[in-house]
Parts: C-alpha cells; sequence; structure tokens
C-alpha cells in the first residue's frame, strides 16, 4: 500500500511539475535559437539580455512553485477535507509523513535535473565543453593538494545539502502541523511558528558567536589551534559529517514533532 | 511508466541532442585568439604554429609593433582560466611573427621583456638583430578610440614622397637659439627598417598654426622649419594624428628659443 501512494502521490507532482519544468526547458531552446543569430548589433544584445532574464525568472517561478507545491500538498493532503479519505486509507501515520517526504525530494530533484537540462540547453556546446575542462582541471589540482580527501569532501557536502533540503521540508511540516493545534487562523499560527523557530535559532547562534569571541579572549582556543592545523583534513571531514549529523537530529526531531500532531491531535477542518 | 511522461522525456532528449549540435560562440572564438601555449621544450605554441624564445638584448634598436594581446599558459589550463593562470602575458605583432611578452599571473618574476619568434623566420630575425640597424622608413604610432567606441591604432607609415620631404627638412639649415615659439602638438617620428621590426626614435615633429617644426635629437640637437611648399605633404602625414589629437584632445605644450624671424 506504500508503494502504490508513493506512486500516486509522484503522479500527482508530476501533474503540476512536467508543464512547468518544459516551459523552462522551452523558454531555454528560445534562448539558445537567439544565439544563433550571434552578432555585434543593438538588436541581438536586446533580444539576448530579453531571453537570458526570460529564462532567469522562468527558473525562479519554476523553483518557487515547486516550493509552493510542496507545501501546498502536505497542507491540503492531511489537513483539510482531503484529510478525511487520507486517514482512511491502509497507511500508517508515519508512512503518511514518509510518502510526503520522499514525493517532495523527488520533487526537489527532478525540478534540479530540469534545470541542469535547460541550462545545456540554453549554453553553447563549446562553453559547456570549455566549462567541464575547467571543472577537471581544478578538480585535478585540488586532488594533487589534498588527495583522497576531495572525493571525500565532495560525498559530504552533497550529504549536507541532501539532508538540509529534507530538513527544510520537514522544518515547514512542523510549523504546518503546529499550526493546526490552533482553533482559528492556523494557516497564520504556522506562519507564526515559522518566525518564531528563526527567532529562536537566530538568538541561539547569535549567543553562541558572543561566548565563542569570549572564550577567544581568554586564549583557550589556542591550544586547539596547533592542533587543528596539524590535522586540517581530518577536523574539516570531522565538522562536516557532525555537522550533517547535527541536521539528521534536527529532521529527527521535526518529524516527531509533525508525527505526534498528526497521530494524536489531528483537529481537521 | 505512462505514455504522457514517455513522450515528454523524448522531446527533452530530442531537444538536448539539437542543440548540442548548435553551436559558436564568439566570446569563445576571441579567447581562442588570444591564448597561447607553453611546450615542453620552453617553445609557445600559437595558432598551429611554434615560437621560440630569441634573444634580443644585442640590438637596442629593436621594437616590434606588437599590438594583439595574448596569454601563454601552460599546457594542461583550460581556455576559461588562461586569463587568470598564465605565465606569460604580452602582444604579438600583426604578421604572427614576433611575441613580446612580459610576467604573468602565475609568474613570480619581474623581468623586461621577453621575444619569441615564430620557427619558420626564426633565422631571419636572428640574423637581423646582429645587423646594423639601417632605417629605411620614418613612422609614428598613433592610438585612439573612434565614434563607435572601437579602439583604432597602428603604425603610420611613410610614403617614399614623404621620407624624401622629411630628409630634405633635416638637411636644411638649423633655425637658431633666438627667442620662444610655442606649438600646440608634437608626434615622436622613428626611423624604422621596412618590416618595422626595428626602430629608434630620433625626430619630434611640432604642429601648429604657426607651421611645422622637426626636432632632431640625433647627434647634435637642431631644430628645423618645414618650408611653406612643404606644407601640403606634411599635412598629409599628420592626417591620422590629427584623428586621434581630436579624441585625446591637445594636451603638449612646447617652448624653444626660436628667432620669429627665422618662421
Amino acid at each position: 500500500m506504500f508503494g502504490k501512494l508513493l506512486k500516486h502521490e509522484l503522479r500527482s507532482y508530476l501533474r503540476v511539475l512536467l508543464p512547468v519544468e518544459l516551459i523552462l526547458i522551452g523558454i531555454a531552446l528560445i534562448g539558445r535559437l537567439v544565439q544563433l543569430f550571434e552578432s555585434d548589433s543593438l538588436i541581438y544584445s536586446f533580444m539576448l539580455t530579453s531571453a537570458l532574464l526570460a529564462f532567469f525568472a522562468a527558473w525562479i517561478i519554476s523553483t518557487i512553485l515547486i516550493a509552493i507545491l510542496c507545501v501546498v500538498r502536505f497542507y491540503k493532503n492531511l489537513f483539510t477535507g482531503e484529510g478525511y479519505l487520507t486517514f482512511t486509507l491502509p497507511v500508517t501515520t508515519g508512512q503518511h509523513l514518509w510518502v510526503k517526504i520522499i514525493g517532495a525530494t523527488a520533487a526537489g530533484v527532478i525540478s534540479m535535473v530540469a534545470t541542469l537540462i535547460s541550462l545545456f540547453i540554453i549554453c553553447d556546446t563549446e562553453l559547456l565543453i570549455e566549462i567541464f575542462k575547467v571543472v577537471i582541471y581544478l578538480s585535478k589540482l585540488a586532488m594533487d593538494y589534498i588527495g583522497i580527501n576531495y572525493i571525500f569532501f565532495i560525498i559530504e557536502i552533497v550529504i549536507s545539502l541532501f539532508i538540509s533540503g529534507i530538513s527544510q521540508n520537514l522544518l515547514i511540516y512542523a510549523c504546518i502541523a503546529i499550526g493546526q493545534t490552533a482553533r482559528k487562523h492556523r494557516i497564520l499560527w504556522a506562519i507564526g511558528v515559522y518566525f518564531i523557530h528563526y527567532l529562536i535559532t537566530q538568538t541561539i547562534s547569535v549567543a553562541f558567536q558572543f561566548i565563542s569571541s569570549v572564550l577567544s579572549i581568554t586564549g583557550i582556543f589556542e591550544r586547539f589551534a596547533d592542533f587543528i592545523t596539524k590535522y586540517y583534513m581530518e577536523f574539516t571531514h570531522c565538522m562536516l559529517t557532525f555537522s550533517s549529523l547535527i541536521q539528521l537530529a534536527i529532521c529527527g526531531v521535526y518529524f516527531i514533532i509533525t508525527y505526534f500532531i498528526i497521530h494524536k491531535k489531528l483537529n481537521l477542518e | 511508466m505512462s505514455k504522457r511522461v514517455i513522450k515528454a522525456i523524448s522531446l527533452i532528449l530530442a531537444t538536448v541532442l539539437i542543440c548540442s549540435v548548435l553551436t559558436g560562440c564568439n566570446a569563445l572564438d576571441t579567447l581562442r585568439d588570444t591564448h597561447a601555449k607553453l611546450d615542453n621544450e620552453g617553445n609557445i605554441v600559437y595558432k598551429g604554429n611554434t615560437y621560440m624564445r630569441i634573444d634580443a638584448s644585442s640590438n637596442k634598436y629593436f621594437s616590434p609593433n606588437a599590438e594583439h594581446y595574448l596569454v601563454a599558459t601552460e599546457p594542461d589550463v583550460p581556455l576559461l582560466l588562461s586569463y587568470f593562470l598564465n605565465t606569460y602575458m604580452g602582444y604579438i605583432t600583426d604578421d604572427d611573427i614576433i611575441m613580446v611578452l612580459g610576467p604573468g599571473m602565475m609568474s613570480a618574476d619581474y623581468s623586461d621583456d621577453i621575444f619569441y619568434c615564430r620557427e619558420d623566420k626564426y633565422k631571419e630575425v636572428k640574423k637581423k638583430l646582429s645587423q646594423e640597424f639601417l632605417p629605411e622608413v620614418y613612422g609614428y604610432s598613433y592610438y585612439y578610440y573612434d565614434d563607435n567606441g572601437d579602439e583604432v591604432s597602428g603604425v603610420y607609415t611613410f610614403t617614399k614622397e614623404q621620407t624624401k620631404a622629411m630628409k630634405e627638412v633635416i638637411a636644411s639649415p638649423a633655425l637658431e637659439d633666438k627667442e620662444l615659439f610655442y606649438s600646440d602638438d608634437y608626434v615622436d617620428i622613428y626611423e624604422a627598417t621596412e618590416d618595422l621590426l626595428f626602430k629608434k626614435e630620433a625626430l619630434r615633429l611640432f604642429y601648429s598654426d604657426e607651421g611645422y617644426f622637426v626636432e632632431n635629437g640625433d647627434n647634435e640637437y637642431s631644430v628645423h622649419a618645414v618650408p611653406e611648399e612643404m606644407t601640403d605633404i606634411f599635412d598629409e602625414i599628420l592626417e591620422t594624428q590629427r584623428l586621434s589629437d581630436e579624441y585625446w584632445g591637445s594636451e603638449y605644450e612646447f617652448y624653444y628659443d626660436i628667432d620669429e624671424d627665422e618662421i
């Protein structure tokens, strides 16, 4: 049942994603066709600038649209009248949540792939080849300088970005879920919760920076400076892994909050 | 997978394939035009030709007119990074024979210009470097921007008639120091070989409403007035310089002791 639910979730995403991304690709194609008439004339400059601006605007709009779609699907499917049907399905609350998380992540990945394809279309092939050569050259330099650590850094950064993306979705789900516990103005409450969360994280960040600067005056960090300088590779790996684990833990917290509210405190409209 | 999704994916793939064939980028062509690569033997390869380093220290008049910008990088540096990771940067002559290079972004040295010569002309240029400088033409360099904002630069080379007229002026009696005269502008005239590889600045041509004057600072310093009957020839010589003056404005002043009666 979980598989079927996931399949339908992805299908409903594709119903919106496909036309949006096709439009983006279409605009990229127009931009490429304009470049066939490359010249020094003012008209060509104007046409090219317009095509590039249109492509950039289309990309921004499609990205925002996907983000809104993920949020709206979660809200409508679980917290509005649709919820009455959704929760009759023979699927656990946790599975419902996982379907939403996987669906939103898949939509994000499809959007990224479509953006890459459209960039490939709008850029000249020779330019793409030269960009590819630059990437290879810089990677080779990095490999010469830091060896195999370079590949591990890439993997760690990609994983960190991936977890960060899921974390953002889960944060919004948690805010919506907390907002649903109110009797009235639930969406406004959800937005309010998001801003409170932002304030708290910013306060913690500033407090942490303040404590760090106070401690640095005492010279406590100097003891660690030599160690970090000597083992900077290992230290960087540890920091990246640690930050990913922290992110993962935060995702877990958001997941638990959302799960608990849906499982115990659900109050559909 | 539904038919609609398959159709969409096929359409995207077809678009990508078609676009990969449509190539042409002027900006890349411009970059390629200014990108040379060092080879393992310390030579430079540019547009399929090999350039070898040539020592020009023996001939102080070696001064090729190199105006086409280029950079020389290590062989593996990609085109898009050539302006940032170059070993040498400098210029090449319009006939692509001589490179005049200086230290690039990746070079830790500061040195005078170094010269590279195209392999097929190497012996010829090396022979010329060892020969005595025998000027064949006069000329001057110019540089300004036209109405479209495009750079216009080059060397104006005198015709035979103009060269003969200049020689006559230099050979005429010099003016004596008497009183001040005022001249708005001047241009440095050099003597050069016909291929413009060797140049020596020797003359300065002053021009004003009062007439033309040639200052010869070669062996003995002297100033010669251009006779009225040669004004047309010197008008022709300075036609290009005046276009440059229109752009840059008149900024130069020269004061020289001269007898007004002599003008």
